[in-house]
């Protein structure tokens, strides 16, 4: 036993919990800013309608921060634009507004901003205080003519892009409850270290900060995240066989879990962080198991002769989706934790896989790839309570692996549409698709939990 | 005389077929699961991109000691057997882990080789074409080295001298997208690791 449980803490590994621990402390601005009335710029557009953001290029505050200024806005941007709830003003239109104000001797001219369409104008100063980086954001309900919102941020100056994606959620948060998802990581494979090994790699949602969570070239597969972002299960060969290991990012530390026969892989955290559920061949046949995330209480959920694998948890980790080939050729069931109350939900294809069930409290869906005739593989949501099904991708390379975001509003995937297997992201209804990586081959990936607290003030 | 002869030799067959089965697993069919219209049409793939024969077999002859050395084994470092192997891979149909006629024949001539080594030790590889999951892929990969592992067993070898492992889809032979390369990545493939 304690010879398989070889410490995995490698200089990579070290690099990687450091930069993780680069968070910004946050302050917000002067109580007296504060007077702004939450409920007149909330903002529920599930009345339908539209609500547009201007937001102008981040001013600097002393000298040295013009370019990390630029590069915080362009973030903000990037991640409003990703986050597809708001309209953004174009920014042609906002050199009318401030000069209106620069004439009147104003710092803002709200009227101004008004008539250019905009609802909401979020304003930020960036200063470099020695090595320090600061930055203010201010945010205004532009027909109630007030301040509603303002943030002090601060933090090491490599930190820029973590404190950008943190106002981006800080305005999403304020302005509609939104639990933005710029803050979270991806955790994926890749075989660009060489043709003979796949590892395991960590990145922001955005496709930036790509490091290596594992480095032993052997086969490193399907990472899947605690629900508290610190930990990662997922499958290596590196002792032989495949085998479920659990890397504990801070800590720096991995382990083996669920040691036994035949093997161990298609490993899923659930929801409340209390399981862990693997697939194994530990009784000669791919059977669905789960085991206490310490390793005690393996259980046993499926007892039959087909291959059953690629076990997902419903958000109240009392549901488990799975891939089962009973019928002849893969398709999605559902059961309970205990096994029983087994179901299959895919009809439609000849060849369903990879279920991933949404943690949104508001949409109840499973994503999961489809082969549709004898065509590649597709993307398809399943809404469990109309039991429709819905296609997000059509017929561009294979679109497989889909990995729900964990608002439950955005959807991760690989594509082969460019050639070679790499990242995508796109919206839940199947727009906004974007290629986030581009070197090697990139498979299972796996969407991060939000772990740090929202709009802490 | 000859009569005895003969039914002595059909006793011995017969004898040596039930012993053969007493210690084996199940025959391979029931390890491959569910039931499944039977693939056992021949399959229509050129043949796979090998290497002539070794021709080291006659010049090495002078050097072999107590055991004939057809197959180059010992006369060849294991690099080069993993490169020019005497046990050549067999292929699966998509999403299937049944053994062809094609197929069977190779494994018994493998399972001929084994016997002829009894040193001879495998690893038996299940790989799978890149469509469909990873994970779904390890599984059916496990499901084709066993069917394999068990074929063997049938025919003789020693359960000790063989492993299996799965490595699903991650190590296909040719990396391009189409039926070509997906038959020539679905296969059962046998590492020597020991002589």
């Amino acid at each position: 036993m304690n010879k398989i449980a070889r410490p995995i803490l490698t200089p990579t590994f070290l690099f990687l919990s450091v930069l993780f621990l680069e968070i910004c402390e946050v302050r917000p601005l002067q109580a007296q800013e504060f007077k702004g009335n939450a409920g007149q710029w909330f903002f529920d557009l599930e009345q339908g309608g539209s609500v547009d953001f201007a937001i102008p290029n981040f001013e600097t505050r002393g000298t040295g921060a013009t370019e990390i200024s630029k590069l915080i806005t362009d973030i903000v941007w990037k991640d409003m634009e990703f986050a597809s709830i708001y309209r953004l003003v174009a920014k042609r239109l906002y050199e009318h507004a401030q000069r209106g104000a620069s004439s009147q001797n104003h710092d803002i001219d709200l009227y101004e901003w008004e008539s250019i369409g905009a609802d909401v104008l979020v304003k930020g100063v960036v200063e470099i205080q020695e090595d320090k980086l600061v930055t203010e954001v201010r945010i205004y309900a532009v027909r109630a003519q007030e301040m509603v919102f303002g943030k002090r941020y601060e933090g090491r100056q490599q930190a820029a892009r973590q404190m950008a994606h943190q106002i981006t959620d800080d305005i999403l948060l304020q302005a509609g409850g939104y639990h933005g998802i710029n803050r979270t990581k991806l955790a994926f494979t890749t075989d660009r270290r060489g043709e003979r090994s796949k590892e395991i790699y960590i990145m922001d949602y955005d496709g930036f900060n790509q490091r290596p969570l594992t480095a032993n070239r052997s086969l490193n597969l399907s990472p899947t995240w605690s629900p508290d972002g610190r930990a990662l299960a997922y499958i290596s060969y590196r002792t032989g066989a495949p085998t479920l290991f659990i890397a504990y990012i801070y800590e720096g530390r991995g382990e083996p879990l669920a040691p036994g026969g035949g093997m161990t892989f298609s490993p899923a955290w659930s929801p409340d962080g209390k399981h862990i559920a693997f697939s194994s061949t530990r009784d000669g046949n791919s059977e669905i198991y789960t085991i206490n995330a310490d390793g005690s209480g393996l259980k046993r959920l499926t007892y039959h002769p087909g291959i059953d694998t690629s076990p997902c948890w419903s958000p109240t980790s009392r549901e488990i989706a799975f891939t089962s080939d009973r019928t002849g050729n893969p398709q999605i069931y559902q059961m309970d934790t205990d096994g029983l109350n087994v179901r299959r939900l895919s009809w439609q294809g000849s060849y369903n896989d990879s279920a991933s069930w949404s943690p949104s409290r508001q949409y109840s869906e499973i994503a999961w790839s489809s082969r549709i005739e004898r065509g590649p593989f597709d993307i398809v949501v399943y809404n469990l309570e109309t039991q429709q099904i819905r296609q997000l991708t059509t017929g561009r390379g294979s679109n497989e692996n889909p990995s729900w975001s964990p608002n439950g509003l955005h959807l991760l995937f690989t594509s082969s549409r460019t050639g070679s297997n790499q990242m995508f992201t796109m919206n839940r209804d199947g727009t906004n698709q974007r290629r986030i990586t581009t070197q090697g081959n990139n498979t299972t990936p796996r969407w991060g939990p939000i772990t740090t607290p929202q709009g802490a003030s | 005389m000859r009569v005895i002869k003969q039914l002595f030799g059909f006793l011995l067959v017969v004898l040596f077929a039930a012993c053969g089965q007493k210690n084996t697993r199940p025959p391979a069919i029931t390890s491959v699961g569910p039931e499944r219209p039977v693939e056992v049409k021949p399959l229509d793939r050129p043949t796979q991109p090998t290497k002539p024969a070794p021709e080291i077999i006659e010049q090495d002859e002078e050097n072999l000691s107590a055991i004939e050395d057809p197959h180059g084994v010992f006369s060849r470092s294991l690099e080069e057997l993993k490169l020019d192997s005497p046990l050549k891979d067999i292929y699966f149909g998509f999403d299937s882990a049944l053994l062809s006629d094609q197929s069977r024949e190779i494994l018994e001539e493998h399972a001929r080789i084994l016997s002829h080594y009894p040193g001879l030790t495998i690893l038996i590889e299940g790989h799978c074409d890149e469509r469909g999951t990873v994970e779904y892929n390890l599984a059916l990969g496990d499901r084709r080295a066993n069917a394999i592992f068990h074929y063997l067993i049938t025919l003789g070898t020693e359960s000790t001298r063989l492993k299996t492992i799965s490595y699903g889809k991650e190590f296909p032979l040719d990396s391009s997208s189409n039926e070509t390369a997906w038959g020539n990545n679905r296969r059962g493939h046998f590492e020597i690791t020991g002589r």
